[in-house]
C-alpha cells in the first residue's frame, strides 16, 4: 500500500502538519522551541536526557518558566537550524507518528528564500532523518493550486497572483508559470493583528463593557465571527443608522475570574475593521495605499506578457482574507482602475485606439473554501499526485551530489 | 519527551471529539503510524454518527492466527466490519449508540497495540498459568529485514520448569550511521538494565552472534544490525496492570529505539555545528590585516600616513 506522503509547512507563527490526502492539516502548533535555558557558561553538564529535554508548540509555550523560548522562524526564514532540526524531529515522532525513511516529505518556503537555505534543509532532512524523497515549495505557487478546489476555476493554471494575508503581515506575489516574479512582490504592513487592533480600539472608544483583561481576545473573537467587507462606507453607515437592530450584533461574554456575564454590542467596527485593507488612512498614517492599489502596482510593474493571466487569476490565501465578500470588493476596485487606465489609453490612442480597441482585461479574484490553510491545502493536494514522485529529489540524488540539488526545485507541470 | 506514545493523537482528536463531545461532521482521514500501519477513519455524510476505521498492520495473518482475531472478538466484540481494499481489518462504531465512550475510545485508538500485542498477550497468559511449556515458538516477520522472534524457555538449572518467555529483535537500520548509533544505544542498554531492579534481562548480541534459541532459524550473516533479548519473567505479568504495561513496552520498543537513534543524531548535530562556530571563531581571529603604513584622517579632514 502507498504510504502517504507528509506535508508540513512551516510559518512564522504556525506549523501546519499533516498526511497528504486529508483536506486539513491534522496539527496547527505554534512554531516554537522550547529548550533548556543555559546557565551562565557555555557547556552544561551532561546527564543522559539534553537531546530530549525540550518541548514544541503548545507544549513548549506552557513549559515558559522553566525553559528558554525560541522562534526559529523570523519573517518566513529559518534563523536557528539547531532549533528547526528539534522541532522537525518532534513534529514527526510525536504528532505525526511516521518513520522518516518510509515516507516522501514535501516542505514548504517563503519567496525569496536563499538557495543556502534549502541546502540547510535537505542537510537536516537527508542526513538526519534519511527521508526517501523531499521537495521544497514556493508556498504562493501551494496557494495557486490550493485554488484549484474552487468551482470558478475552470483551468487549472500555475500563472496567478497571490494576495497572502495572515497575522503578521500581507504579501502581493506575482507567479508565473510556477515561478515567482520576485521583482514583483510587493507587502502590506497591514494584517490580523492590526484588524484586531483597530477593532479593538473602537470597542473601547465606544465604551462597552468588556472585562480589560480579556478586551483583545474578544476583539479577536469578533473580528472572526461578525466581520465582512461592505461595498460602499458611506451606504453601509446610512443602512446602519436607519435599521439598527438589523445590523447589530450582540457578543456575549463571561467574566473570566469573577463568572459574570457581560454583553455588548457590535457596530460598524463589524465592516470598518476589515476596511483598512482598502482605506488604510484610517487606521494607519504611515501607510495609505489601499491593497487594490498595491495589486495593482504589482502586476503593472511584471512582464507585459503575464500581466492578463495574472490579472485573470488573483488568488486568497491566509486567515485574513476570509472575510464575507473580501474577493468581491477587490474584484470591483482592481476593475475599475485597469478599465479606468484602459481608456485613458484608447482615448490618449485617438483614432487609431477606436479602430482597433484593445481587448477588455479580465480581473478575476478567486475565493475558495480553503482559503486558511490554502499553503497546507495546495501541499495535500501535489503531494497525493503520482507527478509529485517524480519532481522529489530523492535520497539516491543526495548520496550521490550533496546538498546541492535542493537548491532548485522542479516545477510542477499545471496539466495534472 | 522520553517514551513515544502508545497511540496517535490524531485518531484520539478525530474519534474523540465524535464520541465524547458529540461532533458529527463527515470526514476521511487517513493517517499512517510507525511500522508501517495505516488508518483510515470515515465518516460518511448523512450518517454522521457511524465512525468507521479502517487499520492496516503489517502480517495480518499471522498475528490473526496468533492471537490477534481473539482480541477482535473479545475486545472489539460488535464492531468489525468489512475494510476497504487495501485494509485488512475494519471496526464500526455508532457514535449515538455507544454506553461507554471513554472505554470504546481507548479500544479504538490503541488497536494497533492490541493487534500487534496478541501474540504476546497470549504468550504471557501462557507464562501465568504454568502452560509455557506448550507455547508454540513464534516468528513474526514485521518488517523486511527485521523479525519479532517468541518463545518460551527451560530455567537452566531446571530444563523441565519452563519459567520464562523470550522476545527477540533483530534489529536493522538502512542507514550507516545509524547503525552504529543503534549498536551503541543497545549496547548502552544492556549495561542499564543491570542498574535497574527487577527489570527483565536485555542481551544485545551481535549479527554474527545470535542468541541459541534462535541460531538455527537465522542465517549466518544477515548483515543487520544485532539482537536483542528481553527475558520475560512470570513476576513480570503477574497482575494484569503489569502484563499490561510489559505489552506496552515491547510493542513500542522499536519506535522507542528509533526516537532515540534520531534525537541523539540532532543533539550530535548541534554540537558539531557549535564547534564549527567556535572553529571559526579561531579562523577570523587568525587573519592578518596589511601591516604596511596606513592612510587616515585627523578630524579636521587632514589626511596622514601613519608608519608602523
Amino acid at each position: 500500500m502507498q504510504r502517504p506522503s507528509v506535508v508540513i509547512d512551516n510559518g512564522t507563527g504556525y506549523t501546519k502538519m499533516g498526511y497528504a490526502g486529508n483536506c486539513e492539516p491534522q496539527y496547527i502548533v505554534p512554531t516554537v522551541v522550547a529548550t533548556r535555558a543555559l546557565k551562565g557558561g557555555a557547556s552544561t553538564g551532561t546527564d543522559g536526557v539534553e537531546d530530549l529535554d525540550f518541548y514544541i508548540g503548545n507544549e513548549a509555550l506552557a513549559h515558559s518558566s522553566s525553559h528558554q523560548i525560541n522562534y526559529p522562524i523570523r519573517h518566513g526564514l529559518v534563523e536557528n537550524w539547531n532549533d528547526m532540526e528539534r522541532l522537525w524531529q518532534r513534529c514527526m515522532f510525536k504528532y505525526l507518528r511516521c518513520e522518516p525513511e518510509e515516507h516522501y516529505f514535501l516542505l514548504t518556503e517563503p519567496p525569496l528564500n536563499t538557495p543556502e537555505n534549502r541546502e540547510a534543509t535537505a542537510e537536516i532532512m537527508f542526513e538526519t532523518f534519511n527521508v526517501p524523497g523531499l521537495y521544497i515549495a514556493v508556498q504562493a505557487v501551494l496557494a495557486l493550486a490550493a485554488s484549484w478546489t474552487s468551482k470558478s476555476v475552470t483551468e487549472r493554471t500555475l500563472t496567478g497572483t497571490v494576495i497572502d494575508s495572515g497575522d503578521g503581515v500581507t504579501h502581493v506575489i506575482p507567479v508565473a508559470e510556477g515561478y515567482v516574479i520576485g521583482s514583483c512582490i510587493k507587502h502590506i504592513p497591514l494584517a490580523g493583528r492590526d484588524i484586531t487592533n483597530f477593532v479593538h480600539k473602537l470597542l473601547r472608544e465606544r465604551g462597552e463593557p468588556i472585562p480589560s483583561e480579556d478586551s483583545l481576545e474578544v476583539a479577536k473573537r469578533i473580528k472572526e465571527m461578525h466581520s465582512y467587507v461592505c461595498p460602499d462606507l458611506a451606504k453601509e453607515f446610512a443602512k446602519y443608522d436607519q435599521s439598527p437592530d438589523k445590523y447589530f450584533r450582540k457578543f456575549q461574554g463571561m467574566h473570566k475570574k469573577t463568572g459574570a456575564a457581560w454583553t455588548c454590542d457590535v457596530g460598524y467596527e463589524r465592516f470598518l475593521g476589515p476596511e483598512i485593507f482598502f482605506n488604510p488612512e484610517i487606521f494607519s498614517s504611515d501607510f495609505i495605499t489601499p491593497l487594490p492599489d498595491v495589486v495593482d502596482e504589482a502586476i503593472v510593474k511584471c512582464p507585459i506578457d503575464t500581466r492578463r493571466g495574472l490579472y485573470k487569476n488573483i488568488v486568497l490565501s491566509g486567515g485574513s482574507t476570509m472575510f464575507k465578500d473580501f474577493g468581491r470588493r477587490l474584484q470591483r476596485d482592481i476593475k475599475k482602475q485597469v478599465d479606468k487606465r484602459l481608456e485613458v489609453n484608447i482615448a490618449r490612442l485617438g483614432a487609431l485606439g477606436t479602430a482597433s480597441a484593445p481587448q477588455k482585461i479580465d480581473v478575476n479574484v478567486i475565493s475558495h473554501q480553503m482559503q486558511r490553510f490554502a499553503v497546507w491545502f495546495g501541499g495535500s493536494m501535489l503531494a497525493s499526485t503520482g507527478e509529485f514522485f517524480r519532481v522529489c529529489h530523492t535520497k539516491q540524488q543526495y548520496d550521490e551530489e550533496g546538498p546541492r540539488i535542493a537548491r532548485h526545485n522542479a516545477v510542477f507541470s499545471a496539466q495534472m | 519527551m522520553l517514551r513515544v506514545e502508545l497511540h496517535s493523537s490524531i485518531l484520539e482528536e478525530a474519534l474523540g471529539s465524535r464520541l465524547l463531545d458529540g461532533k458529527r461532521e463527515p470526514c476521511e482521514l487517513s493517517v499512517s503510524d510507525f511500522d508501517d500501519c495505516q488508518f483510515k477513519l470515515v465518516v460518511l455524510p448523512q450518517q454522521e454518527n457511524i465512525l468507521t476505521l479502517h487499520v492496516h498492520v503489517p502480517c495480518y495473518d499471522l498475528l490473526s492466527a496468533n492471537g490477534a482475531a481473539d482480541v477482535i472478538d473479545d475486545v472489539y466484540a460488535g464492531m468489525k466490519t468489512t475494510p476497504e481494499t487495501g485494509y485488512q481489518v475494519a471496526f464500526s462504531v455508532n457514535a449515538n449508540e455507544v454506553s461507554n465512550p471513554d472505554e470504546t475510545l481507548a479500544r479504538l485508538i490503541h488497536v494497533k497495540r492490541n493487534l500487534v500485542g496478541a501474540p504476546l498477550m497470549k504468550a504471557f497468559n501462557a507464562l501465568k498459568s504454568g502452560t509455557a511449556k506448550s507455547f508454540e515458538p513464534l516468528e513474526i516477520p514485521w518488517r523486511q529485514t527485521e523479525s519479532i522472534f517468541v518463545q518460551s524457555g527451560p530455567d537452566p538449572a531446571n530444563p523441565l520448569n519452563y519459567d520464562r518467555i523470550t522476545v527477540i529483535f533483530s534489529i536493522d537500520f538502512p542507514e550507516e550511521s545509524d547503525r552504529a548509533y543503534c549498536r551503541i544505544f543497545l549496547q548502552q542498554f544492556q549495561e542499564c538494565q543491570r542498574k535497574v531492579n527487577n527489570a527483565p534481562p536485555v542481551v544485545f548480541s551481535e549479527h554474527n552472534n545470535a542468541p541459541m534459541e534462535i541460531r538455527d532459524k537465522v542465517a549466518a550473516s544477515s548483515g543487520i544490525v544485532g539482537f536483542v533479548s528481553l527475558t520475560i519473567f512470570a513476576s513480570h505479568v503477574k497482575t494484569p496492570e503489569k502484563l499490561a504495561k510489559t505489552v506496552d513496552l515491547i510493542v513500542s520498543f522499536r519506535n522507542y529505539l528509533h526516537f532515540h537513534i534520531k534525537a541523539a543524531k540532532t543533539n550530535l548535530h548541534m554540537r558539531m555545528r557549535r564547534k564549527v562556530d567556535t572553529w571559526k571563531q579561531i579562523l577570523n581571529r587568525a587573519i592578518q590585516t596589511s601591516s604596511g603604513p596606513k592612510e587616515m584622517k585627523t578630524v579636521t579632514g587632514k589626511t596622514f600616513t601613519r608608519k608602523t
